[in-house]
């Protein structure tokens, strides 16, 4: 008779770690959309750190620990005064570098007394954090804004949401490099179906792990002759991935004219990042851009619902997935396949750079 | 032609003094054995009727399908999307006119 070797808590830890979820704290992550900080208090947890985010009377953003020294009050609870913000329980005043300027009940400042303040950079719809080390945080580092589509003056921009997914962003990452699952956890919307059978070219190039799938001959779904505006039955089309470590991914389609293959294509393009809340929830933000329709309402709103239609599938996936992970059962050896090939060398580079960074 | 297709003509019609952003088009629902639902901007006011005619755009769509977009059970865009099984002419067309489905399905909910 077979049987299953018993297996603890610790068995199963050992074998998630190809799901990943520690964090890599060298990196750029987007911890808001930019219409969400105002000249008010912002709290939002970012890689288990609770951040408080603001924006100046100037208009910078200002991200500092949310967590006033004194006795460990919120800070976001707290109010802004000018740029500087008060701990609403016993008053003691930060400015927007997170040094101590007042403390009501006595004229001395211990030195210990401060909020650390974290680099953050907007880039146009989007607030960078860097939640690592000060001195390595190179702006450069981030992907380009026109690398993303903002801002590009071949592309509009359709719509930028948010959405808090309770799961965790190893899962949200292999979404997005895993081509094959949108054969069926989305048939009938991308495409007809025979798109699994193919395989994605998969590269590397520095930071960007990168596939390209192609199809001369695929059948255009009736969704995509509407969101596209075409009327081919059959045309080349292309299906991009690449992702930048460890949790920015830009996606696009690029559909070509049959009958003029060698004209530029309609491109939509949709940027993505996912910032770790917790090791299991994920900070989930989206931008899509096209560059042909341009800066057409009725365009706009049916990209925007029907890219958030497809994303609400994903989160259904990634969500059961993670109740499944913490309901601790027993899980079988995990079986990945040939086309997982992607999200196989993300696991490799990321858990590398992890244990360069110590594990956290 | 099915009392639900009728009823999607009548409260299409309530609006059809409306622009609907379709320019001077004919945009055609086509229910299968259901019938079709004919919205015509040619006119002024635009015709909204389910007698058949050629059209510049026609979308293959099932009325319950079709209601859950006009009465706003569903965004309009998703209720495209999952259940458009065809589109004939001008794919255009089947975009622009959601802006005034939506409109009519807020009101509705209004």
């Amino acid at each position: 008779m077979d049987t299953i070797a018993p297996q603890g808590p610790s068995a199963n830890a050992d074998r998630l770690d190809g799901f990943v979820h520690k964090f890599i704290k060298n990196a750029w992550y987007v911890c808001a959309q930019a219409r969400e900080v105002e000249h008010a208090p912002l709290g939002r947890r970012l890689l288990n750190q609770p951040i408080l985010l603001y924006r100046t009377g100037a208009g910078k953003v200002v991200a500092l620990h949310d967590i006033c020294p004194h006795r460990f009050m919120p800070m976001s609870k707290g109010r802004l005064v000018g740029d500087k913000i008060r701990c609403t329980y016993h008053g003691s005043l930060f400015d927007a570098t997170g040094t101590c300027v007042e403390i009501p009940s006595q004229d001395s400042i211990p030195p210990k007394c401060f909020l650390r303040a974290y680099p953050v950079v907007e880039r146009r719809n989007w607030v960078w954090i860097w939640m690592g080390d000060p001195a390595k945080a190179d702006p450069a580092l981030i992907p380009g804004e026109n690398y993303l589509g903002f801002g590009h003056e071949d592309y509009s921009t359709v719509d930028h949401r948010y959405r808090l997914v309770k799961g965790r962003y190893g899962l949200c990452n292999e979404n997005l490099i895993d081509d094959t699952h949108i054969s069926f956890l989305h048939l009938g919307q991308f495409e007809s179906g025979g798109r699994v059978h193919t395989m994605p070219e998969v590269s590397q190039e520095g930071p960007w792990i990168k596939s390209r799938w192609f199809d001369p001959h695929e059948k255009i779904s009736p969704f995509f002759h509407m969101l596209f505006d075409v009327d081919y039955e059959i045309a080349p089309r292309a299906l991009v991935g690449h992702f930048h470590l460890p949790a920015t991914h830009v996606v696009w389609i690029e559909m070509y004219n049959p009958k003029a293959p060698q004209e530029k294509p309609r491109v939509l393009r949709v940027a993505l990042a996912f910032t770790p809340e917790t090791e299991t929830t994920t900070h989930w933000f989206w931008a899509e851009s096209r560059n042909f329709r341009q800066k057409d309402a009725a365009w706009d709103a049916f990209a925007s619902d029907t890219s958030w239609a497809i994303q609400d599938q994903d989160f259904f996936a990634i969500e059961a997935i993670e109740a499944l992970l913490q309901q601790n059962a027993e899980l079988p050896e995990e079986v990945s396949f040939k086309a997982d090939a992607g999200i196989m060398r993300a696991r490799r580079v990321m858990n590398q750079i992890i244990r360069q960074e110590g594990g956290q | 032609m099915s009392a639900l297709l009728d009823g999607i003509a009548q409260r299409l019609a309530a609006h059809a003094q409306e622009d609907l952003g379709i320019g001077a088009a004919v945009v055609k629902f086509d229910a299968g054995g259901d019938g079709v639902l004919v919205l015509d901007a040619t006119a002024k006011p635009a015709k909204i009727s389910t007698a058949d005619r050629p059209a510049d755009c026609t979308i293959k769509i099932a009325a319950p399908l079709l209601m859950k977009a006009v009465s706003g059970e569903m965004p309009c865009g998703a209720a495209f999307m999952k259940f458009v099984r065809g589109v004939q002419g001008r794919p255009g067309l089947a975009v622009q006119i959601q802006p005034f489905l939506r409109n009519v399905a807020a009101k509705g909910r209004s």
